[in-house]
């Protein structure tokens, strides 16, 4: 379970609060444990969210872009716990997975700089305050 | 590319560099919608962004390097280069300016522009509706939580069926939209709903649960959807069965209260936006700005190299071309210059090359004409057998020709240059000669003595020594001549006779006065016959030489004279006003500091002449005049043509003014006469081929001094009837001159025996 959080850097939260979209992107890989070798990429999935803050409502609202799922949530921990919580995902087929390799899940997140608006764009290649990319997070299938 | 690159650099290729800048222009303003209009251009923002500060980079490496360049010509002094430098400054100078000032007024009105956008009474008044909003759902949203509660209190007990029938009924007495109960990890109990379309309920987030089950109510404004809002009401609902509950009531908002809401978000939400970008899209503004900025001006340095370049081209080959005319190759052309000034200036000077061109063929089919006559005459002259020696005034030796040599029995070329008194030192047979001759040196006019030399025992020299002024051969040239010849029977004889004079010496071979020599050797050989029988026998054998002598002189001039006479003239009928005025046409800007006036009759006159004689003429008589007169400033000559009855004939009368000195007196005598100038370097021929071309066409010529001042020359020739006979006799007077003499500069000794 990666810490949503380290994404969000102080002048991200700040553009959050000010009405500004974020959209959060979640790469989720499948990879194979090679004993002297880096893991192969066996399988890659990326799940992009927009988080917007509601200021009327002061709810949090995320909108998953890829299923079109929307919900609100009352605090920022919530909205992120709800992103970063991936239960029951179908992600691959077991059956794809021979029995005798080792096999682990990896789990990124990143903040999409591209979607931001133009003149934000500009600043966010230029500093690092936006470069904004979580480690990755792995565990054993 | 690479040659385009070159081309570029070197200032040339006009399309490619517009395209260049067109396409940055265009470039440029997709970075203003960009930076506006974020959905149609946001995504290639960056690209552009790239692309531009490529290009403008190129641009000022392009422009950078065409500096480099011309300064690099500069510091070699190249033509044109120095001008090219100052215009390409003083035009990047002047677009420099008023960009700077545009970009500065621009920048200021961006800032402040941005800055007007937002105003802190919008800004609260935008606050307050939203929070005017939030208290009104804030009423509903109290309301609805009392209807939960008491919802909640009415389910608290029920169980199985009894609990969804429960709550059907309560759903419409409460107007919620959907009553859903949850068990124990948010089991669904029982929910009940108006959308029929939906199978599960929308669950509370965990953290929603969590609280209410530590005892707290949540109640909560959530948007559906794009649009829309409805209230999420979570209290707890007690415990059945060591299992608690919890109820989840959903409420819609009505539609007007959610449309007021919706909009108010919207503009807050926009409102802020700006707000948090403002900083960003300035910056973006004015870098847009900037770059524009860079374009323009990067451009105006462009054009301004390439304008400088373009306009100094022409300058440049004018200038290759007047040193090229200045070195002396006439025939230089320059390509077109374009229709402005600068281009006319290039025909003009191309028009200058060819009269130029003109001129310079001319003068050399002159030069070669006066050389092969001046070569005929040398070539005679060395083979007279009579002696000339040339003495200057203070009686040095100048020029001599071989017979003199010979018939002094010295090698007088030895002596070229030496003064009298030494030769006389030198070569003690020829004292006698030299203090009869000494004398005469000072005087004017002919003298005519025989003498009789010691060197020759029995003989006697009759040394007719006829002095005129203004004679004289280039000295150098004279004595390469002369040296050159040889005299055949040179040194036979003792006895010598003078006669003519050392000008008519001269002139006896000039092709155009070969008639007069024939006539003056007979009676040389009269004299010779006379002096002959007064002397007696004793001297008989030497006087048959003599005669002998005389003879083969008069055989040899003969046959110069026919070999020397002109080329049959081609006569044809001529307009003389035209004539004259092309002729002079090559004389109108030559002649520095003399103005050619031309002042000729009316009515066409036609005369039937040779026109290369005419024309040969013509130059003779203005050229003459223009070397007499150019060294003073604000010369004058006057060149007219007047129709004139005289002697019962018409005739056309040339005359050609100047206001000069006129004809010094010495000359006026014998201006016709070869060999006779005022110039350093002329040859005297001029005027005596004028005479001599006047001749053939039957005219008549006159010279004269005026007494204001200024040369006169008129000449007359036969008007040209279509009927009459083409050049008939002279009908008019042939040959008039006012002999004056004045005191010499040269001597010129003319002896032979």
């Amino acid at each position: 379970m990666p810490d949503l959080n380290t994404i969000f850097s102080k002048p991200a939260l700040e553009a959050l609060e000010n009405g500004v979209p974020l959209t959060i992107e979640l790469e989720m890989e499948v990879r194979r444990r090679r004993s002297w070798l880096w893991a192969e990429t066996i399988y890659s999935l990326t799940q992009r969210f927009k988080m917007e803050y509601h200021a009327l409502s002061r709810q949090y609202l995320v909108n998953n872009l890829n299923s079109g799922e929307r919900r609100s949530f009352p605090s920022r921990n919530a909205a992120l716990d709800f992103m970063g919580q991936i239960n029951g995902f179908p992600l691959l087929d077991q059956g794809l997975l021979t029995s005798n390799e080792k096999y682990e899940g990896a789990l990124r997140a990143a903040l999409d700089i591209e979607s931001l608006p133009a003149p934000l764009r500009l600043f966010t290649y230029l500093s690092d305050d936006w470069r904004l990319t979580s480690e990755w997070y792995t565990w054993s299938l | 590319m690479v040659a385009l690159i070159r081309r570029l650099a070197r200032g040339r290729g006009l399309a490619p560099a517009l395209l260049l800048l067109g396409l940055l222009l265009a470039i440029l303003i997709l970075m203003g919608r960009a930076t506006t209009n974020s959905a149609k251009f946001g995504e290639m923002y960056v690209w552009l962004l790239l692309f531009s500060a490529i290009g403008l980079g190129g641009l000022t490496l392009l422009i950078l390097y065409n500096l480099i360049e011309l300064i690099r010509l500069y510091r070699h002094r190249v033509p044109g280069s120095r001008l090219t430098l100052r215009l390409a400054g003083i035009f990047a100078a002047l677009a420099i300016i008023p960009v700077a000032l545009v970009y500065g007024f621009s920048l200021h009105f961006l800032q402040r522009g941005i800055d007007s956008w937002f105003n802190v009474q919008v800004d609260r008044g935008l606050e307050d509706a939203l929070e005017l909003s939030r208290t009104a759902l804030d009423l509903r949203m109290r309301e609805v939580l009392r209807q939960t509660l008491r919802i909640s209190e009415n389910v608290a007990e029920s169980d199985g069926e009894q609990i969804s029938r429960r709550l059907d009924e309560l759903l419409d007495a409460a107007e919620a939209s959907e009553l859903t109960l949850f068990g124990q990890n948010g089991r669904i109990i029982a929910t009940v709903t108006l959308d029929p379309s939906a199978i599960l309920p929308d669950p509370p987030p965990d953290t929603v649960l969590l609280h209410v089950r530590q005892g707290h109510n949540y109640v909560g404004l959530e948007p559906t959807g794009d649009k829309g809002f409805h209230i999420r009401v979570v209290v707890p609902a007690g415990r059945l069965a060591n299992e608690e509950r919890q109820l989840q009531a959903l409420f819609p908002i009505t539609d007007r209260l959610s449309l007021l809401a919706d909009a108010v978000q919207a503009a807050f939400d926009s409102y802020r936006e700006l707000i948090f970008l403002r900083a960003p899209l300035r910056a973006s503004f004015t870098l847009t700005l900037s770059l524009v900025l860079l374009l323009a001006v990067l451009a105006a340095f462009w054009a301004a190299f390439y304008t400088a370049r373009g306009m100094v081209r022409p300058l440049r080959e004018l200038a290759d071309g007047t040193q090229a005319v200045a070195a002396g190759q006439f025939n230089k052309q320059l390509a077109g210059g374009g229709s402005d000034e600068l281009g006319f200036l290039v025909e003009s000077f191309n028009q200058m090359t060819r009269n130029l061109a003109q001129a310079h063929e001319a003068a050399q089919r002159s030069q070669a004409l006066v050389e092969g006559q001046r070569a005929y005459l040398e070539t005679v002259l060395a083979r007279l057998s009579s002696g000339v020696m040339i003495v200057d005034q203070t009686g040095r030796l100048q020029t001599c020709n071989a017979a003199a040599g010979q018939l002094l029995g010295i090698h007088l070329q030895d002596y070229v240059g030496a003064d009298s008194e030494w030769i006389a030192a030198a070569q003690p047979s020829l004292r006698d000669f030299i203090d009869i001759i000494g004398p005469h040196l000072n005087t004017t006019g002919d003298w005519r003595q025989e003498i009789t030399g010691p060197a020759r025992p029995g003989a006697a020299f009759a040394v007719p020594g006829q002095l005129a002024a203004g004679c004289g051969w280039p000295a150098r040239g004279a004595r390469r001549r002369v040296r050159r010849c040889d005299q055949p029977g040179a040194g036979r004889t003792g006895r010598c006779l003078g006669r003519g004079g050392a000008t008519a010496g001269a002139r006896n071979q000039e092709s155009t006065h070969a008639h007069p020599v024939g006539h003056r050797t007979n009676p040389s050989q009269i004299s010779l016959k006379q002096f002959d029988e007064e002397q007696g026998k004793v001297l008989e054998r030497g006087t048959h030489t003599i005669i002998q002598q005389v003879q083969a002189m008069k055989e040899m001039v003969d046959a110069f004279n026919e070999y020397a006479r002109p080329p049959r003239l081609q006569l044809a009928p001529l307009e003389a006003n035209e004539f004259i005025t092309e002729v002079l046409y090559l004389y109108r800007d030559y002649p520095v500091g003399v103005e050619i006036k031309l002042d000729l009759a009316q009515e066409p006159l036609w005369v039937n002449a040779d026109k290369g004689r005419l024309r040969q003429l013509l130059h003779n008589l203005v050229k003459n005049a223009i070397e007499a007169i150019s060294d003073g400033k604000g010369s004058m000559l006057w060149v007219a043509t007047r129709r004139e009855h005289i002697a019962g004939a018409d005739c056309l009368e040339i005359s050609v003014r100047d206001n000069g000195p006129g004809f010094p007196d010495n000359i006026l005598s014998s201006a016709f006469e070869p060999y006779v100038t005022t110039k350093l370097k002329g040859t005297g021929l001029g005027l005596a081929i004028v005479k001599k071309i006047v001749e053939e066409h039957g005219g008549w010529i006159q010279l004269e001094t005026l007494a204001q001042g200024g040369a006169h020359v008129v000449l007359r020739l036969p008007i040209f009837h279509e009927a009459a006979e083409p050049a008939a006799s002279p009908a008019v007077p042939l040959f008039r001159c006012t002999p004056i003499r004045r005191p010499p500069d040269e001597r010129v000794l003319y002896f032979s025996r």
